[in-house]
């Protein structure tokens, strides 16, 4: 139907001037929670590595090898938003 | 002791953990200075691609994968450094992970199936934009910034889900 009559495209259109509010918020989430998630696990990580403890990787290559389908899984949905966002 | 095998996982998790800041910190900002759309305002301006931008450029289609292969497999290959030494917590005998993990592994997979539902929901609802229309749009008006953030987190893949094989307890 987007290719008949973009909706879409006419709301982003619009002349309007609240409409870079109704986005800017978004754009800010957006970027924030890709981000945020993996740098919290990515600082938690680190300072269990700096702490020598067990770290967060160990738990979770060991989760990984203990479910390697479920870890596949995940890597191959990675790489499936990978390719839909960057590769066409 | 601050041996190879310890400073090369902090080193490389700090640069990690730095680029995200840097990049997230930059995204904000640059957010909060919009006063137009970034990526115009009609539909195909808005999704466009990395080699959109450059037409005809191969390096971007051939590269741009590349980049995320080679990251992911840089993650992999640290996950063999850090590994490789000897240990006090690498002798902790197998048993159930910590509570903090049971909860984190569901968090982080309800947050990734929140997110796939959004798409779905904004895809079916003309009046929102997918999140597939935000990552091309950053890709679109920062490349290097989205790709750099992209290949932190195709590097963190590698590393966490993709073990050394026979090193994990």
């Amino acid at each position: 139907m987007r290719g008949v009559c973009s909706v879409r495209a006419l709301v982003l259109a619009s002349p309007r001037a609240d409409i870079i509010v109704d986005v800017r918020p978004a754009l800010a989430v957006a970027a924030v929670v890709v981000v945020l998630v993996f740098l919290v696990v990515a600082v938690a990580d680190l300072v269990l590595e700096v702490r020598q403890q067990r770290t967060l990787g160990q738990y979770l290559r060991s989760w990984a090898n203990a479910y390697p389908l479920f870890a596949a899984f995940l890597v191959t949905l990675l790489g499936a938003l990978v390719g839909h966002f960057f590769w066409h | 002791m601050l041996t190879v095998r310890r400073w090369v996982p902090i080193l490389s998790l700090s640069v990690a953990i730095l680029a995200l800041v840097v990049i997230g910190a930059w995204a904000l900002y640059e957010t909060t200075l919009l006063t137009a759309l970034p990526c115009g305002v009609d539909e195909p301006s808005a999704v466009k691609h990395f080699e959109d931008t450059h037409p005809g450029d191969l390096r971007w289609k051939i590269g741009v994968p590349a980049l995320f292969a080679l990251s992911f497999l840089g993650g992999h290959l640290l996950g063999y450094v850090r590994e490789s030494r000897d240990g006090p917590f690498l002798d902790q005998p197998r048993g159930r992970p910590a509570f903090w993990l049971q909860l984190l592994l569901p968090l982080f997979l309800t947050l990734v199936a929140g997110l796939i539902f959004y798409e779905a929901w904004a895809l079916a609802d003309p009046a929102r934009w997918p999140i597939t229309f935000y990552i091309r749009c950053a890709a679109s008006v920062a490349p290097g910034q989205t790709l750099g953030a992209a290949c932190v987190v195709c590097a963190l893949f590698g590393h966490w889900f993709w073990p050394p094989l026979g090193r994990t307890s």
